[in-house]
Parts: C-alpha cells; sequence; structure tokens
C-alpha cells in the first residue's frame, strides 16, 4: 500500500509525461499490415513483424514506466469527470461500431434479398425454391455456435465482476475472475478455430469459392450453388474480423491477467481493467449481432 | 484541468446497484429463446412453434429485435452506460444510428 501511494504521489509529480509512442506504431503498423492485404502478402509481413516490435516496445515501456497508477487525466465540459484514456476508448468503439456496421449491414443486406427459408419457419416458404443463400443451420453448425454465444455472454460478465473487484480491492478476486475471463475468451476462439477447420475442409466453404471438382467430392456429386462463392465470403469476413477482435482481447487479457498475479491492480489503479472490459464488452455486444445475421436470420 | 479522476468515478458506480447476474441470466434465457425457436432444434414439434405462423420479415425483425434488446442491457449493465452521461452515450449511439439508417435503407429499398 504504502509502495504504490509513493508510485501514486511521484506519478501526481510527473503529470503529463504519461505518452507513449508504441500505440501510435501499433496502429500504423495494423494499417501497414491491412494495406499488404490489398497489394501484396510481403508488406503484410513487414506490418506484423512492425506490430509484434511494437507491442514488445510497449510491454517492456510498461514495466518501467508506470502508467495507469495516476488514473489518467480528467476531461472538462462536455465530458467532464470523464478520464481521458476512457473517453479515447469510446471515441475508439465509435469508430468500431461503423466498422462492423459496414460489414455485418453488407451481409444483412444481401440475406434479406433472397428467399432462402428459415429451419423451422412456415413451411409454405421453401428453403428449395429460389434459394440464393444457405438456410439457418444448413452449412453453419448453430448448436455449437449457441454454445460460443453463452461462453461470450459469461465471459462478459466475469470481466465486469473483476472490474467490481478491483474497486472494491479484492486481489483474489480480481485474479479470479480476470483468469476466468481469460479462459472464455480462449475457449471462445478454440471452438471457432475449430468451426473454422470443419467448414473450410469438410463443407468447403472458402472465403474465395472452390472448384466445382472439390466441392462435388465433398458432397456426394453436387454442383456448387450459385450462392456459396458470397455466403463464404460474407461469413469469412464477418467472423474473421470479430475472431481477430476476440483475440486481441485474449492478449490484453493476458497482459491483465499477469499484471493482477503480480499484484499490478489495487482500488486506486484499476483503470486499465475497465478500459479492456469496455473493449470486451464491445466484441460481446458485436458478437450478438453476428449471431442473429450469420447464424440465425 | 488537471486531476486524478479515481475518486469522482469509483464513487459514482459505487452508489448503483449491480445486478451483473441477473443481466447475465437475461441474456442466456433470450440466447436460448431464440435457438428454442429459431434453429432446427426439434424441442418443440413444428406445428406447435409459433415461428410456424411468421413470414420472413416477421422473424427478422423479432430476431434482430432481441439482439438489440440483448445489446442494450450489455451497454447499459456491463459498458456503465447506464451510470454515464448522455455526452458519453452519443459517442457510440450517433453512428450506431446513423450507419444503421443508411444500411437499413439498402436492405428495404
Amino acid at each position: 500500500m504504502t509502495e504504490s501511494a509513493a508510485i501514486l504521489s511521484k506519478g501526481e509529480a510527473h503529470e503529463g509525461h504519461h505518452t507513449s509512442i508504441w500505440p501510435f506504431l501499433i496502429g500504423i503498423s495494423a494499417a501497414i499490415a491491412f494495406g499488404g492485404l490489398a497489394t501484396h502478402l510481403a508488406v503484410t509481413a513487414v506490418g506484423v513483424g512492425l506490430f509484434i516490435f511494437a507491442v514488445g516496445g510497449w510491454l517492456v515501456q510498461d514495466r518501467t514506466v508506470k502508467f495507469g497508477v495516476v488514473d489518467g487525466l480528467i476531461e472538462d465540459f462536455p465530458f467532464r469527470g470523464v478520464s481521458m484514456r476512457k473517453l479515447g476508448i469510446w471515441i475508439f468503439l465509435a469508430t468500431e461500431v461503423i466498422f462492423f456496421m459496414g460489414i455485418m449491414g453488407m451481409s444483412f443486406a444481401l440475406r434479406v434479398r433472397t428467399e432462402a427459408g428459415l429451419v423451422g419457419a412456415n413451411p409454405l416458404w421453401n428453403p428449395d425454391l429460389g434459394v440464393t443463400w444457405a438456410a439457418p443451420g444448413k452449412v453453419l453448425n448453430v448448436p455449437l455456435t449457441a454454445v460460443n454465444t453463452f461462453i461470450l455472454i459469461a465471459s462478459s460478465f466475469t470481466m465486469v465482476e473483476a472490474l467490481h473487484a478491483a474497486q472494491q480491492g479484492n486481489q483474489a478476486r480480481i485474479r479470479l475472475f480476470l483468469l476466468a475471463t481469460l479462459l472464455l475468451g480462449i475457449s471462445f476462439v478454440s471452438i471457432q478455430a475449430y468451426e473454422y477447420q470443419k467448414l473450410f475442409l469438410h463443407e468447403g466453404l472458402r472465403p474465395w469459392g472452390l472448384d466445382p471438382g472439390t466441392f462435388a467430392a465433398l458432397h456426394g456429386g453436387e454442383a456448387v450453388p450459385n450462392w456459396w462463392r458470397t455466403y463464404g465470403t460474407t461469413f469469412y469476413v464477418q467472423t474473421g474480423f470479430h475472431g481477430a477482435h476476440v483475440s486481441g482481447g485474449v492478449l490484453g487479457l493476458a497482459f491483465l491477467t499477469a499484471k493482477a498475479f503480480k499484484g499490478g491492480y489495487s482500488q486506486k489503479n484499476h483503470e486499465a481493467i475497465e478500459l479492456v472490459g469496455l473493449y470486451w464488452h464491445f466484441v460481446d455486444i458485436v458478437w450478438i449481432f453476428l449471431f442473429t445475421v450469420v447464424y440465425l436470420v | 484541468m488537471t486531476e486524478t479522476a479515481t475518486p469522482a468515478a469509483t464513487r459514482r458506480k459505487d452508489a448503483h446497484a449491480r445486478p451483473y447476474l441477473q443481466v447475465m441470466v437475461l441474456l442466456a434465457g433470450i440466447t436460448g429463446l431464440e435457438i428454442l425457436f429459431f434453429t432446427p432444434f426439434p424441442l418443440i414439434p413444428h406445428e406447435f412453434q409459433a415461428i410456424s405462423f411468421l413470414l420472413k420479415w416477421q422473424i427478422i425483425v423479432v430476431l434482430m429485435g432481441f439482439a438489440v434488446v440483448k445489446a442494450t442491457f450489455v451497454a447499459a449493465y456491463y459498458m456503465h452506460l447506464k451510470y454515464e452521461s448522455w455526452w458519453i452515450r452519443y459517442i457510440p449511439l450517433l453512428p450506431l444510428i446513423g450507419v444503421a439508417a443508411i444500411f437499413a435503407t439498402f436492405a428495404v429499398v
């Protein structure tokens, strides 16, 4: 306690110095990596390399500079009393809203124009008539994904409980709930990886379509439906970007958990848990809509 | 303005109840309902399913409605938007409404 109080007062004496170049570099490297997807994979490799370097640099800096000991600076009107870092996360999440609305709106707009039946729906609405989309549950494994949905909901709960524990300064509960969130996040990604492998290899669902011969071999001689390639693209774009977000969240959670086990968070210093939590809950919300748009309708 | 934010922020949140577990049960319940009615689980004979009387757009509206309710609960309680000022709520809400309107238009027109 006295130690953290000493660091706190030291931190307050150096206010305004808690800046870091590494988040900026992480952003630049991510942009380079994505740019490579549209140009050349070598560019992506450079971006990923720079990304790993920047994350490493940030981790090293975190060991020496006590970010987060001072819980950020507060804003003036109109965000009076809101910490700068929290405001930054909310603005970041606003851009994420636009991004995910874009890719999900694309899929939704395609889906509602088709006549594929909903499984269990009105039999008069025949799934085999004028199908230009997969009926729900016909290609994708809905029960398995439902399990994943419950996992993500549970992880949101454990995340918010970890924040509550931090607000109360209960070290054991911080560790317990952060670890639980981390494990649930890893489970989610693992199940999705399993699902991807099944779809990719056994169903022949690819982001870029596939040759008729391979499809016929996997589906007992059937011809490739005309909607197959578009369906695969929308599926992998949506779940892939969401999965990448979950994976990023898992990295953040791994960092929080490791730090928590070293006693890195206290009643006075826990804003990082709140910020990663906001991101994690946002990813949960994206999945809520994604589960409906991709799997159920 | 250079002050630390901890005391005010913490006090405000601690003043409210934390129905985290109840929210989780609600989210799981709604998800269960979605799965029960809208996927090929043969838990209810088809002719008794409410879904069999619904048409495509009715099903889409019901399911998206469920998703909106779930998302609202997560944002309100887990992301603490219930206890934030409207200024903070506007940050994610305005792009959400704007882009949703654009894509709803694309979907319908």
